[in-house]
């Protein structure tokens, strides 16, 4: 009986055996790491020395060596240990690429300051030229962190916004100027954009967000910045994220509040973790209708564009998990953890739901909209001019009674209503207006609640007003 | 990729072989479409045919390999479906003659990675596709640290059959 063959099994690919005269196809090898194996191999066949080792004596880049299945450059490469059941397989690299992305002198001078930081340098530089990253709402958020996002030097930036520019965004939309207004915004955004930084590719999505068009939009980004300002392109925008699996980063803003965080399913909690449900909609006035001091939005805009370099760049400590509470009024900022919640409709283990839905008839908009009697402006023109005209209601707040109100309105905010309620008339036609129809919608539910029979809202509020029959009067 | 004829280019500049590789332009057309599909993403793979006297290979059919390189102007291929399509090629698919990958960025031109690692004896095909029209080069090393020169590309029929020397790209 003669004794098993010793030393381990070397199988040579066929462009290395085609060098041999008498080529086998597995070659019995002794030697305790694959330096040893090999080097006894080439000693077992010369002509196999100029293939397997470099002139510097190191094993070839255009060899690789598999100890079974596992690549030695992975393990400890020539020290790798091998036994005498194992299998070496030399088989090609197979491995190229197009040239590397390098930087341009214009370049480098450009983003110099980036360059000399260790956590970005020329890799994280490129790393940004190669970025995608899509801002949902070129408004008061999206529109600091556009800049800030173009001059870092983000390859691309898609603009999603259907609106154009008012004067009454000039205020903290700094991407605009005087002249822009009447321009469509994304039109707007992407010539300042270009002209701050000509080698940023602007993508404008001139559409509103909708279920039918977030997944295709939002599927050819990296990261998706949050600049939405109602609730239900919100909860679109996180589903959507959730469903394609890409990190959000999430502002909002309220008068001089402002709030940060960055939702990754993947990894933590996603929007509805934090909100389930949203709020009434009569519970969360818009900046046109609570106000917002114009910096506030310029704060958090700039901490979500930190927030989204930092997932291009992969350094630092993501905001995930994690929800920032900003207070410019006391200057103070707090965090508060969030959880995964395990039950969540769109990121837990198992999903209640797996598309996108109604969003504004998850938020209410439109049931509230269509539940309540209205006037229109103009058949309310034509009331007031009458002998019994109605008796009107502004249920907005002073400043905006301030800044434009109707002939004999009266006004009594939506947060005063129930208690003085007891001083409306029952026995007359009511009007309720506000600024656009939403909080006067919900006074004109709250007095029919309480036995009021002749109210109505004015529907588009004094912005209809304003556009169908007093141009003169001051918008806001 | 819009469909239309396959152009044929001569080589570029530098060395050239002049013993041509042939490829069907089914095969040249079905690697650009792989190119096309996969982008921003670079892949690659093998390539089977037979080693010709009278030229340097006639590829007759390919097999991507998965890229395991996250980077998408790289690709390098799991190295355990190298060894498996090397060692044992499915379905009488002839030898592997060579190696093909696709550049995302820039011209068929091996970079400083494809010049480094391009094994000697092999075939190795490089896809453009990012360019004015989609076009395949093929270069080989004949002995380690030889330079790695350009071979001519001959575009064949259905078939396989040689035909115009050269480049072989298609319009876009």
């Amino acid at each position: 009986m003669t004794d098993p063959p010793k030393g381990s099994t070397v199988e040579l690919p066929p462009s290395l055996r085609g060098l041999l005269d008498d080529p086998p196809e597995q070659v019995r090898v002794v030697g305790e790491t694959v330096d040893e194996v090999l080097h006894e191999l080439v000693a077992q066949f010369p002509e196999l020395q100029h293939h397997v080792f470099s002139p510097s004596g190191a094993i070839r880049s255009s060899i690789i060596v598999l100890v079974n299945d596992d690549d030695i450059r992975y393990r400890q490469r020539g020290r790798t240990p091998v036994a005498p059941k194992d299998r070496i397989t030399l088989v090609p690299a197979l491995a190229g690429g197009g040239p590397r992305p390098h930087l341009s002198p214009q370049e480098r001078h450009r983003y110099s300051r980036h360059l000399l930081l260790p956590e970005v340098g020329e890799r994280g530089q490129l790393r940004l030229r190669r970025a995608r990253v899509l801002l949902v709402g070129a408004g008061g958020l999206g529109a600091p962190a556009a800049l800030y996002l173009a001059a870092a030097g983000v390859g691309t930036l898609g603009l999603v916004d259907a609106d154009v520019v008012e004067a009454s965004n000039l205020q903290r939309q700094v991407l605009y100027d005087t002249a822009s207004v009447g321009r469509s915004k994304v039109g707007a955004a992407s010539k300042r954009v270009r002209s701050l930084n000509p080698n940023v590719r602007v993508v404008r999505h001139k559409v509103r967000l909708t279920s039918k068009n977030a997944l295709r939009i939002l599927r050819g980004y990296d990261v998706v910045l949050d600049g939405t300002d109602n609730f239900p392109t919100r909860y679109l925008v996180n589903d959507a994220c959730v469903l394609l699996r890409k990190p959000e980063v999430y502002g909002s803003v309220y008068r001089f509040e402002g709030q940060v965080s960055v939702f990754d399913a993947r990894h933590g909690p996603c929007y509805r973790c934090l909100f389930p449900q949203p709020p009434p909609p009569e519970l969360v006035p818009s900046c046109a209708e609570g106000g917002v001091l114009g910096v506030v939005p310029g704060v958090v805009g700039l901490w979500q564009a930190t927030e989204v370099l930092k997932l291009l760049l992969g350094v630092g400590e993501p905001l995930v998990g994690r929800l920032l509470l900003l207070d410019a009024l006391s200057g103070s900022t707090r965090e508060v953890r969030i959880r995964k919640d395990p039950h969540c409709p769109v990121c837990s283990a198992h999903p209640t739901q797996e598309g996108l839905i109604d969003y504004p008839a998850f938020c209410g908009v439109t049931e509230m909209a269509a539940r309540v009697p209205e006037i229109d402006a103009r058949a309310l023109a034509k009331e007031l001019r009458t002998s019994r005209p109605p008796a009107l209601i502004d249920v907005r707040e002073t400043g905006e009674w301030a800044i434009a109100h109707l002939p004999t309105a009266r006004l009594i905010s939506r947060g005063t209503l129930s208690e003085r309620v007891g001083t409306l008339p029952k026995d007359r036609s009511l009007v309720v207006y506000c600024k656009s129809g939403r909080r006067s919608a919900d006074a004109v539910r709250f007095l029919l609640d309480r036995g009021f029979t002749r109210v109505r809202s004015l529907s588009g509020g004094i912005d209809a007003w304003a556009d169908e029959v007093d141009p003169r009067m001051p918008r806001y | 990729m819009r469909s239309g004829p396959l152009r044929v280019d001569p080589p570029e500049s530098g060395p050239t072989v002049r013993s041509p590789v042939l490829v069907s332009r089914s095969v040249a057309e079905r690697l650009l479409l792989l190119a096309v599909r996969r982008m921003p993403h670079e892949t690659g793979g093998l390539l089977f045919g037979s080693e010709e006297t009278a030229s340097a290979g006639r590829i007759g059919d390919f097999v991507e390999l998965r890229n395991i390189e996250p980077a998408t102007n790289h690709y390098r291929a799991d190295p355990c479906e190298v060894r498996d399509g090397v060692f044992r090629p499915e379905g009488g698919r002839g030898p592997v003659i060579g190696m093909f990958h696709t550049h995302t960025r820039g011209a068929a031109t091996p970079s400083a990675l494809d010049s480094r690692t391009a094994t000697a004896g092999y075939i190795h095909v490089i896809a453009a596709v990012e360019v004015r029209y989609p076009r395949i080069r093929a270069f080989r090393r004949d002995v380690p640290n030889g330079p790695l020169t350009e071979l001519q590309l001959g575009l064949g029929s259905q078939s396989g059959g040689p035909g115009c020397p050269g480049g072989a790209s298609t319009s876009r």
